[in-house]
């Protein structure tokens, strides 16, 4: 009878309990009103580099953008002794572009104009609200959700939770999924600006990378969102004023102007477009090639066009692809290079640099399209993207920080100095 | 290679204690006799963990008026356990017990200090009812891991109530039914990795146990 008892009592209350406390990194989505936003750009001062994205270049100075949070103003009239001046605060901020004293950012949601006559003393001139629907950091930052007046972005957290498994039954692990999250690629934040070779503009630009998303172009300013290529009229410059947006499909990535035709890049291919009537770009053909991260440049009758394999990019080949454009209706392929990790680009005929993310930067020869060949390959640096400026000097930057380098002699380029990131 | 040292060094102190048994029957064994119940059994119960949930919200998490989705799966596994021990009086048996549990992903070695307790007999020398109680440490000895897991072993304790019944030989065979608890934890380091993940995972286990065995 005991014994029974036994059975009965084990029979129900014979349970296994297991118990797991996680602790891991994961992304939390933060929601905040557009009213909660923070609008206020703030001059601080110099900050050191944590995470370097985009580089734009203007006259004496250079701006770096320090992904999400702001933009760092660099006096870079001695390129061998950079002087880092302030740091401008901007929530949500991922590009820039500059004509004349007018810097565009975008703060979030809204595209706003800086007076930067005197770099020393910067304030906010015009604003252009809910300019934007989503970030223009490539693969991560925010989206704007208009149902809830909200902008939504993803956060970077060590969480602890405890969940119930199943006591370690052979051949299937709880329900341990990593909550579905989307990852953003490391390097998210960094976007690439190569900009303004030749454009006419009436007036005076800098210069970005070959990873940039804004650009300038006569007195508009074209914006590459993930999905549109967004024009705003700055003929009073203080006063952006939205002119048209063109779909492009998903994925878009970059943007390259080049006299008066704007060359996109996105994750299938490379759109051209003609710019003649700047208010109203016209598609002209699409270059298709398989899914990739892709930043393009363009010399002549010639566009160069990395393809990096990447978790949110595709799997393409890691390869330089060398396109034919001399009829902009139809390109297509001369050649294509096999490469390590290839980044952001930069053409100064005929030095072509290619950043090879973590294997360092190329200096290449790239006068006969066919036989493009390294003349020097930098590692043991991260490079991310790079813009050339008046036939010998190189800016570089990269996850370590940014690099100058005088390459005179493509052969052998000269580092003429560091601004380190922040050593955490 | 340490946990094979260990488990020969516990099976030769079994071996030399039956030995002792038969050199030393006077003296201190024939005031207290030698008792060895070797049991083999199986250790039964359940486990109802969550499989999915009703609905998710727009990130993929469960959503918070979410009905949790369960799975019920049946557990057996098998034990086997020896308790050495004497008798301190003819009723009572007081001992050492170590044994083998293999559970579905982890192999543990409990020790426990055990009792056996004559509670009812039919006749003088005849079947009886006992209880016994078992409790201690279960060791991770025999476990092997897996990659970037870890396990230590924990608490057990088992009470349990039985027959035995006693053989012409002087042996007698047992029956046990019982109740078993063990606690261990596993847990997964893998910090190092990009999304530093790290699990410890305490697994509380409720068995009912169910055993035949010899009593020598």
């Amino acid at each position: 009878m005991l014994a029974l008892g036994f059975v009965c009592f084990g029979h129900f209350s014979c349970h296994d309990k297991c118990e797991a406390i996680r602790t891991y990194r994961t992304q939390v989505p933060v929601t905040v009103l557009l009213s909660d936003l923070p609008k206020t750009i703030t001059i601080e001062a110099a900050q050191e580099l944590v995470s370097p994205g985009k580089i734009y270049v203007k006259d004496n100075f250079l701006f770096i953008t320090e992904a999400g949070k702001g933009i760092h103003v660099v006096d870079n009239s001695n390129p061998a002794k950079p002087t880092n001046l302030s740091f401008i605060k901007v929530g949500g901020n991922g590009d820039m572009a500059i004509k004349d004293n007018i810097l565009y950012i975008d703060n979030y949601v809204d595209l706003v104009a800086l007076d930067i006559s005197n770099p020393k003393s910067i304030k906010e001139s015009g604003r252009l609200s809910a300019a934007f629907a989503n970030s223009v950091v490539n693969y991560g930052g925010w989206y704007y959700n208009p149902q809830m007046q909200a902008i939504i972005y993803y956060e970077d957290k060590i969480v602890t939770d405890t969940v119930e498994t199943n006591c370690g039954a052979n051949g299937y692990i709880g329900p341990i999924a990593y909550d579905g999250v989307f990852y953003a690629e490391k390097n998210a934040g960094v976007t690439q600006s190569t900009g303004g070779v030749g454009g006419p503009a009436a007036g005076s630009t800098g210069k970005g990378g070959s990873m940039a998303r804004f650009t300038i172009y006569d007195d508009y300013i074209y914006v590459a969102s993930n999905t549109d290529l967004l024009v705003y009229d700055i003929k009073t410059p203080t006063q952006p004023k939205s002119r048209n947006k063109v779909n492009l499909g998903w994925g878009i990535e970059t943007i390259y102007p080049y006299n008066d035709k704007l060359f996109i890049g996105s994750n299938t291919g490379m759109f051209i477009f003609d710019n003649k009537n700047p208010e109203n770009p016209v598609r002209l053909s699409n270059f298709q090639h398989a899914r990739a991260c892709d930043p393009v440049v363009v010399n002549g009758d010639i566009a160069y066009v990395t393809l990096r394999t990447g978790n949110t990019c595709g799997n393409a080949p890691n390869e330089l692809q060398v396109v034919d454009v001399k009829d902009l209706t139809k390109p297509f392929l001369i050649k294509s290079y096999q490469m390590q990790n290839p980044h952001g680009l930069a053409i100064d005929f005929p030095n072509l640099f290619v950043c090879e993310g973590s294997f360092g930067l190329k200096s290449m020869d790239a006068k006969d399209a066919r036989n493009i060949t390294v003349l020097q390959q930098i590692g043991k640096i991260n490079a991310y993207d790079v813009i050339p400026l008046d036939g010998k000097h190189l800016i570089m930057v990269g996850k370590d920080g940014l690099y100058q380098y005088d390459y005179s002699d493509p052969k052998n380029l000269k580092q003429l100095s560091v601004i380190p990131i922040k050593k955490s | 290679m340490k946990p094979l040292y260990k488990t020969i060094v516990l099976l030769a102190l079994s071996v030399l204690s039956l030995k002792a048994q038969d050199n030393e029957k006077k003296g201190f064994f024939k005031k207290y006799p030698f008792v060895n119940m070797t049991e083999f059994g199986v250790l039964m119960g359940r486990t109802k963990f969550p499989m999915g949930y009703s609905r998710y919200d727009s990130w993929g998490r469960p959503a918070s008026d979410a009905i949790t989705y369960y799975n019920v799966q049946n557990r057996v596994n098998v034990s086997v356990m020896t308790f050495n021990g004497i008798y301190l009086n003819p009723k009572t048996a007081v001992g050492v017990t170590t044994g083998i549990d293999w559970y579905n992903t982890n192999v543990l070695m409990p020790i426990m200090a055990g009792v056996r307790r004559q509670i009812a007999q039919k006749k003088e020398g005849g079947s009886a009812i006992f209880v016994n109680l078992d409790g201690g440490y279960a060791t991770n000895w025999l476990n092997e891991n897996a990659g970037f897991t870890k396990t230590d072993g924990g608490f057990v304790l088992n009470p349990s109530i039985g027959y035995r019944l006693p053989m012409r030989s002087g042996s007698a065979w047992l029956v046990n039914f019982g109740y078993r608890m063990q606690k261990y934890t596993v847990t997964e380091d893998r910090s190092q990795e990009e999304w530093s993940f790290k699990s410890v995972e305490t697994r509380n286990l409720n068995r009912m146990s169910l055993r035949v065995g010899i009593e020598f």
